[in-house]
């Protein structure tokens, strides 16, 4: 069955700074897919994919203020509470690729998330997927350090 | 590309208006402090591709360039305990936070 949740992301997405609210629809016949939407402009939408589904051992930082963004008390969130998606880009001309560098990051538990830039990282932002990819959005795969 | 080596302390102008000094550096990392007018944006470069691939993201994608990942994605699904995909080494989860 289709699953739809809806996100706050307070800080918006870059480029988007305005859009706060995104609809994260995950049609059955697109998986490992998945559709976040805005809720203030239907028009806008980005396709991503859980990061481990790309890359399994996919990690990323968040910093002290993503930390707070995603959670509504002082704690930091759990790892378990945090899935990670990665944006993907068609170009008219060319294959898909995928932004590692600003990885999604939601908190299932807050409904909060932030596209966290990885400044500190070597991922590219424009990385073509790999002729090998798993489907399976195996959980808890990626990777946060504290 | 115009290249010029400072020390911590110097500093280069650029158009009378912006000075960018070099504050301390080390193995790894430059830090530097900028003085700039206001108008003057002055962004991590990260921000920028961050922004400009969005951009690029958000441009509608027909269904069928779709369903045809989904599909390749799905019938790629590697054996258990084989890696996924042949992505380049990253930085591993002890790497420093950034510095924002």
């Amino acid at each position: 069955m289709d699953s739809c949740e809806v996100y706050e992301f307070p800080a918006g997405l870059p480029a988007f700074e305005t859009e706060r609210s995104f609809r994260l629809e995950a049609p059955q016949e697109l998986a490992p897919l998945r559709l976040l939407v805005s809720q203030q402009s239907p028009g806008l939408r980005f396709v991503c994919t859980p990061a481990s589904v790309l890359m399994p051992g996919y990690a990323y930082c968040l910093d002290p203020s993503e930390s707070e963004l995603l959670s509504e008390s002082a704690s930091a969130p759990r790892p378990e509470e945090l899935e990670c998606l990665i944006v993907l880009t068609f170009p008219c001309d060319g294959a898909p690729t995928a932004n590692l560098l600003a990885p999604l990051v939601l908190n299932h538990e807050t409904h909060k998330g932030v596209q966290s830039i990885q400044v500190a990282s070597e991922y590219s932002h424009v990385h073509p997927l790999p002729r090998v990819a798993s489907t399976g959005p195996a959980e808890g795969e990626e990777q946060t350090c504290s | 590309m115009l290249v010029i080596r400072r020390k911590p302390g110097e500093a280069i102008i650029i158009n009378g208006c912006i000075e960018i000094r070099v504050l301390s550096s080390n193995e790894n990392r430059v830090q530097l402090g900028i003085k700039a007018p206001t108008e003057v944006a002055i962004l991590r470069e990260e921000v920028l591709l961050a922004a400009e691939s969005n951009r690029m993201a958000a441009a509608p994608v027909g269904p069928d360039r779709l369903s045809t990942l989904a599909r390749e994605l799905r019938a790629a699904r590697p054996a258990p305990g084989l890696p996924a995909a042949e992505f380049p080494p990253n930085f591993s989860s002890t790497s420093p936070l950034p510095d924002r």
